[in-house]
This record gives C-alpha cells, structure tokens and sequence, in this order.
C-alpha cells in the first residue's frame, strides 16, 4: 500500500491486508505511520499526542474483517516460547493439582468418570462432597445420643461410612437403627451426657441405684451363638 | 487424613508457586512481544480452573475410605476384634453408584430420586436438611474462580464499560460450568429410576467428557492465541486500536496494587471457602480425619470376651445382616463384570477383599 501524504511523504506498507497480528510489529507499524504521516486517515487520535490505528484500518491491515467472539480461526498464534512459558507457569501446576483428586476405586470407568466430572461438572463434584460430609456428621450426631465417647463415635461412624462405601444399605441400616441402640442403651435412660460426663467419681454398679451400661459389648450375647 | 495433608501441601505450594511467578511476571522489563497483559490473561484462564481446588481439598478430606486397603483394613480391624462380617457379596454397580460409594457423584441427594425412600436416617436427614445451602455454597465456591477471573481480565487493558473478548470467554467457560450442572441434574431426572442407573452413568460421563473437551479447548486455545487479533485489542465502541504499548505505565502501575490484591483475594476467598465448609460439616470432617491404623476402641473390649458379634438384623434374626444373596444373582453380566475387580469368593474373611468377608455365622447357621 503507498499513500502520498500531505506533508509531501510517502508512506508504504508492505504485505498491507496480510500482515500478522502481532502485538510488537504492528506497534512498530503503527509508530512509523504516526510519523511519517499523521494525516493518514487510517490513524485516529487516541489522545492528544498519540496517534494509533483506527478499527477499520487494522481490519484492512490484517485482512481479517471479523472481530465476532466466535471467530476464533481468525487469529495468530503466540510464539512458541510464549506458548510453552505461559503453560509451564499458570497450567501445567494446576492440571497436577487436579490429578490429585481421590477417585474412588470401584474400577476403570468409575475412575475416569470421577475424573471428567470433577473437570466437567465442579459445582455437582462439590455438592456431592458436602452431602457426604452431610451424611456422616448426622451419623456422627445421632449416634450422640447414646453416649458414647467422642472417639468411639468417630470410629463406629466410619466404620458405617465404609460399609456405605461398599454400597451395602442394608448393613448401614442395621447398624445406625438397631445394632447400635441395642449395644448402647444409653439413650433410653434418663441418664443424660452432661451427667455422665460432670460425675466426680468412678460409676458403680449398685442394686438398686441407676445402672449404667458402659458402650461396650461385653454383656450383650450373641443372638446367633450356636 | 494421609491424603489431605499431601493435598494441602500441594495447594499451599501451588499458590506459592504462583506468587513466585507473578512476582517475575511484575518486575519483569516490558517486552512488545511479550507483555504482562498476556501473563494477566493466563493466571485469569487459570483462575477459572482453580474453583476446582475447593473439590480436590473436600475429596481429600472424603478420600480416607476411598481406597480398597484402608476400607479392607477398617472391616479387617472391625473383623478381628468383633467376629466375621455378615457380608457374603460384592454389591453390584448399581448398587455401588446409587449408595454413595462415589462421594464426588452423589445423585442420591436429591428428593426425587429413589434413595429419598432410604432407609438410612442420617441419609434422609442430608436430603431434606438444607439442600438449598448446600447447592448454593457448591455454584459459590466453584464461581469464586471464574468471577476472580473476570475481574482481573476486565481491569487489564483495553477496558472500558464492555466486555471484552477474555472477559467474554471466560463467562463462557462459567456458563459450561453451570450449564453442565444443569445437566447433570436433568440426566439424574430423567435416569431417576433405579432400573436406569446404568444409562445415568453413561449419559453423565458423556456430558462431562464434553463439558471437559469445551473448558480445556477454550483454556489451551486461548493459551495458543485464539484471543491474539485486533478485534480484542480495541476500545469497546471498536474505533481505536490499544496494543499493549499504550498502556504500558497504566499495567506497570496496576501490577503493583491491583493485580495481586485481585489473584491472592480470588484465592484467600477459596481457602475461606473450603475452610467455611470445613467448619460447617467439622463432625463430619472430623470422622475422616482419625488415623485408621490404630485399634478401633469401641470394638476393643469384644476381643476379650472372645464372642463373635452377630451382625445380625435383630429383628430379623434369620437372616444375616446385609446380606441380600438375591442381588448379585439379579444383575446382569455386564453388571457383574464391572464390579468384579474387587470380588472373588473366599473364606479367606479379612485377608481377602473386603467384598469376600465370609458371614461364618450365616453359615453356621
């Protein structure tokens, strides 16, 4: 492209309608035709010294006339360098990070899904965590009630989690509605936790006085002893 | 608790490792080809990403019993000190899927599907109690990443009351985020009968293999350069071209006060996020927590007396606890195969998997 300005100049752009869109050739573009020859029409004022290409002018430049969203073929690639320092330092870290994510072992396909839906779906992945936690802190605080100590509590809850993570409800069931009930009857006693625990003296078993069954499961027989 | 401290090590490194590089990134010298826009722009794409964080941290803190030797070792320990286990089978996929043996897929929490009908109190306590809150502080957390993002990209130059082209990518790859998790919620409708489960898990690993494919294309193009053309290089009516050189002192200037409060907030907002929910559920975290190789306690008195505990339904007491011998036999082969890798019968009890702890009293009985 040759313009003739109107300060007697003479401004030529080589390559005009295909040159590359980058950043530091077409500031150096850009430059050269601010002063060579301010009165190009392809620049506008950006403020009251600088002169910078106008909109229509880089489009005629480029070549490319779409700036839509969606035309993403029409772009210039970085340089590799570029390319390869901006992954090394903001994506490789984070997608390592990622991989660490627990997936439960229950298979190949199970695995890979957990995988997709953490990166697919993160909102579903995080309420799906919360409602585990959910799950096992009501456990947590309905076996309370029985009075056990804070670590047996702890113990038998995963203990439960882990026959859910096994997928068996049945046991879950039996365990969280019967077989804890019926081991620490603690909770069908007047006797309440605050008592228990503020006691200045070791509990003894005394006829006639409250009894009190300490969670274990010494005294409970066995239902199915042959 | 083994894998949450290697989790929270990494995340602690990993946003060190980002402050290290942005502060390269901060007092490098200005290059033309290079500027600190592009970097501004990639710890943004990034950011998107880093909702995710608050996921991996949860999964870590859930991901104790996820291991085939842990839960071998907790049944194993509860085995040694109480007798066997009534448990003959294996549950099959859909039993596995469908109770909550993938705690990062838990479908199971919403009221229409048939898990509402659980037996399980603690369950259906979780399903009714604050489901709301709980789907509102997931779309929160994982939001954090994206909106930080957005902030950042919109307070680099070229800015203006317009949404730029990272800005509007970015609201895309949010948009895939919720999008997909309306999905996931419609598929979960549709598939909301138990016969479906397998169809459920199929449809929702195809969704967010796409739902993966769409982030990971935007994310790796942008890094590529698909935003590098003049149309996102200018002023939001479209008149004026601004290269970076333009406003080169305005960057050097927010790169100092404005750029780091916008990333290490977005963080600090995550940490606080995640540690909101850890202080939330702490009863439930803290069960996860506890060490499992040592003695379980409550048990510990049993192996004194010596007596096997019937892990029997009390009342039922002809039928061992958990034990539903119909259920494998139900499913089809497929079915079977897909959950053989942790089954084959053996009379082994603790040394074998977990799913083969042989019911010694049912077969006494």
């Amino acid at each position: 492209m040759i313009y003739h300005c109107a300060n007697g100049q003479i401004l030529t752009i080589d390559n005009y309608g295909s040159i590359p869109f980058r950043m530091d050739e077409i500031f150096k573009l850009q430059q050269h035709a601010a002063n060579v020859c301010p009165d190009w029409p392809g620049l506008v004022l950006w403020n009251d010294t600088t002169r910078v290409f106008s909109g229509d002018e880089i489009a005629r430049i480029t070549g490319s006339s779409s700036d839509s969203f969606l035309s993403i073929w029409n772009f210039t690639p970085y340089d590799s360098d570029i390319i390869l320092r901006r992954f090394q330092a903001w994506k490789i870290p984070l997608v390592e990070l990622l991989m660490q994510f627990p997936r439960a072992p229950h298979g190949a396909a199970v695995e890979t899904m957990s995988f997709f839906h953490l990166m697919g779906d993160p909102i579903d992945t995080i309420a799906s965590l919360i409602f585990t936690l959910q799950v096992t802190q009501n456990r947590l605080r309905r076996f309370r009630s029985n009075g056990m100590r804070r670590k047996s509590l702890e113990e038998l809850t995963l203990l439960i989690m882990a026959f859910e993570e096994m997928g068996d409800e049945e046991t879950v069931y039996n365990l969280e509605r019967q077989y804890v009930p019926k081991l620490f009857p603690l909770r069908s006693r007047i006797v309440t936790k605050t008592l228990i625990t503020n006691l200045p003296f070791p509990l003894v078993k005394k006829k006639g006085s409250l009894r009190i069954r300490l969670p274990g499961l010494l005294t409970t027989k066995p239902q199915h002893a042959a | 608790m083994t894998k949450l401290l290697p989790v929270l090590a990494a995340v602690v490194v990993f946003i060190v490792l980002v402050g290290f590089s942005y502060g390269k990134t901060a007092t490098r010298v200005f290059d033309s080809r290079d500027p600190p826009h592009l970097a501004m722009y990639g710890i943004a794409f990034s950011m998107t990403l880093c909702g995710c964080l608050p996921a991996v941290m949860l999964a870590a803190a859930v991901g104790t019993p996820q291991t085939h030797l842990s839960v071998r070792r907790i049944l194993g320990q509860f085995a040694d000190r109480a007798g066997p286990i009534g448990l003959e089978h294996e549950p099959g996929r859909r039993r596995q899927l469908r109770d909550g043996t993938v705690p990062s897929w838990r479908f199971d929490r919403w009221p229409w599907t048939s898990a509402a009908s659980s037996r399980s109190a603690a369950r259906l306590d979780a399903i009714h109690h604050r489901p709301a809150l709980r789907e509102l502080c997931a779309i929160l957390t994982v939001s954090l990443g994206s909106l930080g993002a957005i902030w950042l990209s919109a307070s680099v130059p070229p800015v203006g009351k317009c949404l730029n082209c990272r800005v509007q990518a970015e609201l895309a790859i949010l948009f895939t985020y919720l999008t997909s998790y309306v999905g996931g919620i419609a598929i979960g409708w549709v598939c909301r009968a138990r016969e479906r489960d397998s169809l459920h898990f199929w449809l929702l690993m195809a969704k967010d293999v796409c739902s993966t494919l769409i982030l990971t294309a935007i994310i790796v193009l942008t890094g590529i350069g698909s935003l590098n053309r003049w149309g996102c290089w200018t002023t939001c009516d479209g008149a004026k071209l601004c290269v970076a050189d333009l406003t080169r002192d305005m960057v050097d200037t927010l790169l100092k006060s404005r750029y780091p409060a916008i990333i290490f907030s977005t963080f600090g907002a995550l940490v606080v996020s995640w540690t909101a929910i850890a202080f939330w559920l702490w009863d439930g975290m803290s069960v996860y927590m506890q060490r499992d190789d040592d003695e379980i306690r409550w048990v510990r008195s049993t192996s004194r007396s010596g007596e096997a505990i019937p892990l029997t339904n009390f009342d039922q007491e002809s039928r061992p606890l958990g034990v539903d011998v119909n259920v494998q036999s139900e499913l089809s082969e497929s079915e079977r195969g897909f959950s053989s890798a942790t089954s084959a019968p053996s009379a082994e009890g603790v040394d074998a998997e977990v799913g083969e702890i042989v019911p010694i009293l049912a077969a006494s009985r």
